[in-house]
C-alpha cells in the first residue's frame, strides 16, 4: 500500500468507495425519514390568570361569545353566537357522522390504512365546512367594518366534553379569512371562557 | 485527462465537489430530522387548520405539553396523568426561576389531539396559569390553501 501511495503522489491515495457508500446510505436514510414531517401552525392565545376571571379592562367593544355545546359523546350539538344558533342541523349531522366514521376506523386498529385515510379526509372536509359556516357568521357581525374585528375579543364558551378539533375549527374561522394564498387577519384576541364549576 | 486515466487504475474523477454537496445534504437532513423528532409525537393527531401561523422559534425554549386523546399528558416523552401535571409544572417553574427568568417569559405549546376533550385543554391551560405561565400556543397541523 505504501509503495502505491507514493506512486500516486498528488492524487487521491485513499479508496473512497466505502466512505461514499456509507454517506449515500445516510443520505437516503435521512431523506426518507424526512418525509413523515408535517407542517405545523400555531394559534397564540395570551391568558394571564387575572384576566380569565372576567372583567373587561378598558375594552370598549364587548367580547364576541361563541358558545359550543356537546353531546355526551363529545360531538358538536349546537353553536350559538350572541344567543343565536348559527349552525344548521344538516351540518351538525354531517359533522357527527364524520366523527363516527373516524371513531370506527380508529377502533378497527391500524390494519386498514385506506379506511383510516378516507375517514380522516372526510373529517377534515366537514371541519372545513364548519369553519366556513362559522366564518360567514362572524364576518356578518362586523358588517363592512372588518378592522373592528382586530379590536374585538372572542370568548369560547365550550362544553368540557366537546372534542377539541371543533374548537380549533372555530378558532380557525375567527382568526383569519383565506383569500387566495393570503390570510386576512380577523380576531386576534382569543380566550377560553372561565370553566363552569360543574364537571 | 485521457492520458491521466490510463496511468491511474483507480478512480480519477475529482470527487471533492460531489462529496461536499452530499455532506451538506446529510447535514441539512440531519438537522431537520432532529428538530421534528423532539417535537412531533406519533401518539398525537393534531387537528388541522388552514390559517394557523407558521411556528416561530423563540429564544427561550418553549414548554411543550402534549395531550393525548385519553386525557393523559405527554411531558418529557412520558405520559402522565393530567391531575399530576401540577407537580411537573412546579418543577418547570423552579428551573426557570433558578435560571433567572419569569415563567411568563416562556411560551407553553399545547399540542392537543383533535379527539381530546376541550375541558382537558382548558385544564392544562389553567394549571399553567396557576404556576405563572401566561403565553399559550395551540398547535395545529397546517393545511395550506
Amino acid at each position: 500500500m505504501a509503495k502505491r501511495a507514493s506512486k500516486l503522489a498528488g492524487k487521491i491515495p485513499i479508496d473512497m468507495t466505502a466512505m461514499i457508500d456509507v454517506v449515500f446510505q445516510l443520505l437516503t436514510f435521512f431523506m426518507l425519514t424526512l418525509k413523515s414531517v408535517v407542517v405545523e401552525g400555531d394559534f397564540n392565545i395570551r391568558m394571564p390568570l387575572g384576566a380569565s376571571a372576567g372583567a373587561a379592562e378598558d375594552d370598549p367593544i364587548p367580547p364576541l361569545i361563541l358558545k359550543m355545546t356537546a353531546t355526551p359523546e363529545g360531538r358538536l350539538a349546537a353553536v350559538q353566537m350572541g344567543g343565536k344558533t348559527i349552525v344548521g342541523p344538516d351540518l351538525l349531522g354531517e359533522l357527527g357522522s364524520a366523527d363516527a366514521l373516524l371513531e370506527q376506523a380508529m377502533a378497527a386498529g391500524p390494519g386498514n390504512q385506506g379506511a383510516m385515510k378516507q375517514a380522516r379526509r372526510a373529517k377534515e372536509l366537514t371541519a372545513q365546512k364548519l369553519t366556513a359556516a362559522l366564518q360567514a357568521q362572524i364576518v356578518d357581525t362586523f358588517g363592512n367594518d372588518l378592522s373592528r374585528a382586530e379590536l374585538t375579543e372572542l370568548e369560547l364558551d365550550c362544553d368540557p366534553g366537546l372534542k377539541y378539533d371543533h374548537v380549533v375549527s372555530a378558532i380557525t374561522a375567527a382568526s383569519g379569512i383565506l383569500k387566495g394564498d393570503e390570510v386576512v387577519p380577523l380576531i386576534q384576541k382569543i380566550k377560553f371562557a372561565p370553566p363552569k364549576k360543574a364537571k | 485527462m485521457g492520458r491521466n486515466r490510463k496511468k491511474i487504475s483507480g478512480s480519477d474523477i475529482d470527487m471533492t465537489p460531489m462529496i461536499d454537496v452530499t455532506f451538506q445534504l446529510i447535514t441539512f437532513f440531519m438537522f431537520t430530522l432532529n428538530f421534528s423528532e423532539a417535537e412531533q409525537d406519533q401518539r398525537i393527531q393534531l387537528p388541522t387548520s388552514q390559517v394557523a401561523k407558521p411556528v416561530e422559534n423563540s429564544d427561550i425554549e418553549p414548554l411543550t405539553l402534549q395531550l393525548m386523546d385519553d386525557g393523559r399528558v405527554i411531558y418529557n416523552g412520558e405520559p402522565v396523568a393530567l391531575a399530576a401535571l401540577g407537580d411537573y409544572l412546579e418543577n418547570e417553574k423552579a428551573v426557570m426561576l433558578a435560571a433567572g427568568k419569569e415563567p411568563s417569559a416562556a411560551t407553553v405549546v399545547v399540542r392537543a389531539d383533535g379527539r381530546s376533550r376541550t375541558g382537558d385543554v382548558q385544564q392544562i391551560i389553567r394549571n399553567c396559569q396557576e404556576k405563572g405561565f401566561d403565553k399559550f400556543t395551540l398547535r395545529t397541523e397546517y393545511r395550506g390553501p
